[in-house]
């Protein structure tokens, strides 16, 4: 009796054993899954919002906010972010290159192009005070073999390119200086390649 | 005998002691758990790659349709704003030809009584009438220079702009294209094209399906051979309509015709009226400018009165753009896992291309795609004097030579999908 008491207990420590590590196993993979297609869903959602930041600014001359895109593309608000890049001219086009730049760009003129990157995702750890289901920096979860400050980089993000179809160079002006800016600005990358 | 019995009786009480021990049962279920579901979690994410290759493909296409009807659109404001610039200035240089011609008809009368007693004031009128008088030649002078400036010579604004715009219209959509994620697009045709061509689909009723891979390369090696090295990342399926189709038009109606009459009967009253002003020598100045010495020597020479002008009257068509995305490595390298797919799973034009068995003609990967998009110039087509507000805008895509908008999900016959 003592012997077959012995070997039940036994038997629940395994079952126990392998509970713990069947179901740490499944939730590490849940959860590195669950996320990754989180973020996954959300790469497309920058793209669609990419090009909508991008031909908003250009037919209302003002960028869109990050509000603005939650209200359309982000059903959690406050993670996403847009920056303005230097527009890819001519002459970025002829040496295949892609200029980039940090901060946002000011084209100043106004004629060239907008290129919006729309980016989702804890970018930075400011971040963290946002309500983020998977705000493991706050929560202080580590994933193992993974160093935490991966985790503040964990954001997706998209471009898109609109030319600015709020200067149809209507009036005199408009039309010299667009004229001009073609001349100095496109041409002249062209030329420079650059 | 015995022992054999013992043994084999020992051995079926291992085996039944093995078939009913149930330790490590849970950490294996839990591990083909994980197996399964990290599969599907590879398909997902091929799957969203995919999705996201089509919509940059579409946005790219989109971007660059409607950079190019945008600066259609400007240079077609532009020629407008100079056409009614010309219309202005026709109409201030008919004003004025008229009231130097009726001074010069008025100098007439004045001449005579001038030199009348008592009428000595004449000559104060005379004097003033002659001198509008003698702007007659130079008014229909300036207005020849200024429309062969604008419009009337081969090398003049109007028609350096018309033929400047398709270039423009052209690199600034391969640059939107390009800053939109798209990739080299005869790279992703090609692609796409020997995707279908693998499968054996005729992409065109009554083609042959395998001379369209050939097709693409040699119009990339015309384009190639014609533009250098320019990368080209969005391409219009109708490239002559890059053109503005803008072109100088006869006119006849006022202020844009000025009837010869009107300054030859004033240059006749100026010569007899305003002699003594030196009107003949302002007459010859002012033609001398334009004409030149040699003309001017010449005996036949008459100077150009009056004028019938051309202004440029058109609009651009539409026009209709592909770009696309080239194939690109699945995640996680399922391409790899040659066990998952037998020798018949090459799949063109669906979520996988390629083969994990051979890695022939490319290892397993999400497909290239290519998106068409078409767009056309709205508002006044372009005019001797009228409304300057052309503006872009993307239209329902319209295949060239073809009569059928093609809308999402339109079967088109072309490998070119539209994607939203």
């Amino acid at each position: 009796m003592k012997l077959l008491s012995s070997r039940r207990h036994v038997a629940s420590a395994q079952i126990l054993a392998e509970a713990a590590i069947g179901l740490s196993l499944m939730t590490f993979a849940w959860i590195l899954i669950a996320y990754s297609l989180y973020l996954a869903n959300y790469k497309l959602r920058t793209e669609m919002a990419a090009r909508y930041a991008a031909w908003y600014q250009a037919n209302s001359g003002t960028a869109a906010t990050g509000a603005q895109l939650d209200q359309y593309f982000f059903p959690q608000s406050g993670l996403s972010s847009v920056t303005n890049l230097s527009p890819i001219l001519i002459g970025q086009v002829i040496e295949s290159e892609m200029p980039t730049n940090a901060g946002n760009y000011d084209s100043g003129d106004g004629s060239e192009p907008y290129r919006s990157q729309v980016s989702f995702g804890v970018t930075s750890l400011d971040n963290s005070a946002n309500p983020f289901p998977f705000n493991l920096l706050s929560s202080n979860v580590k994933v193992p073999m993974m160093p935490s400050s991966t985790l503040s980089t964990f954001s997706v993000n998209s471009t898109c390119q609109w030319d600015d179809d709020g200067d149809c160079w209507t009036n005199a002006s408009q039309a010299i200086s667009g004229v001009w800016n073609t001349l100095i600005n496109d041409l002249g990358s062209f030329f420079s390649g650059s | 005998m015995k022992k054999n019995s013992q043994d084999d009786f020992k051995l079926a009480g291992q085996m039944e002691t093995l078939r009913s021990d149930e330790q490590g049962s849970l950490t294996l279920l839990a591990g083909i758990m994980v197996f399964l579901v990290t599969i599907f979690a590879i398909f997902a994410f091929d799957t969203n790659k995919a999705i996201y290759d089509r919509m940059v493909a579409q946005n790219a296409v989109d971007s660059a349709a409607d950079s190019a009807a945008l600066w259609q659109a400007r240079f077609c404001n532009v020629e407008q704003q100079l056409n009614n610039l010309h219309y202005t200035v026709d109409e201030a240089m008919c004003i004025a030809e008229g009231v130097s011609a009726v001074m010069c008809a008025v100098a007439i009368p004045l001449e005579v009584i001038k030199d009348v007693p008592f009428c000595e004031w004449a000559y104060g009128v005379w004097v003033a009438a002659c001198v509008l008088c003698d702007f007659l030649p130079a008014e229909d002078e300036a207005q020849h220079v200024f429309y062969d400036a604008l419009i009337g010579k081969s090398a003049s604004v109007q028609e350096d702009l018309a033929d400047a715009a398709p270039f423009l219209a052209f690199a600034n959509a391969d640059a939107c294209a390009y800053g939109s994620g798209a990739n080299n697009i005869f790279d992703s045709a090609v692609q796409t094209v020997e995707e279908y061509v693998t499968d054996g689909v005729s992409l065109i009723p009554g083609t042959d399906a395998s001379s369209m891979t050939s097709t693409f390369n040699s119009i990339n090696s015309v384009v190639g051979s014609t533009l250098g090295n320019i990368p080209i990342y969005a391409f219009p399926l109708n490239p002559q309509n890059l053109q503005l189709y803008v072109n100088p038009t006869n006119n006849n109606e006022l202020p844009e015709y000025w009837p010869s009459a009107v300054p030859m009967a004033g240059d006749v009253a100026g010569e007899a009226g305003c002699a003594e002003e030196g009107y003949a020598e302002v007459e010859d100045a002012a033609h001398n400018n334009s004409e030149g010495d040699e003309r001017q020597n010449d005996d036949n020479f008459h100077p150009q009165w009056g004028w019938n002008d051309q202004y440029e009257y058109g609009n651009p068509g539409y026009l209709t753009w592909i770009a696309g995305v080239t194939n690109s490595p699945e995640i996680l390298g399922l391409g790899n896992l040659i066990w998952l797919n037998d020798e018949q799973s090459i799949v063109p034009n669906s979520m996988y291309w390629g083969s994990a068995t051979t890695n022939s003609p490319v290892p397993l990967s999400i497909p290239s795609y290519i998106a068409i998009a078409s767009a056309q110039v709205e508002g006044t087509t372009v005019v001797c004097n009228g409304d300057v507000n052309a503006a872009p805008a993307l239209i329902p895509v319209l295949i060239p030579e073809g009569t059928t908008n093609f809308t999402r999900g339109s079967s088109i016959p072309f490998p070119f999908t539209i994607y939203h």
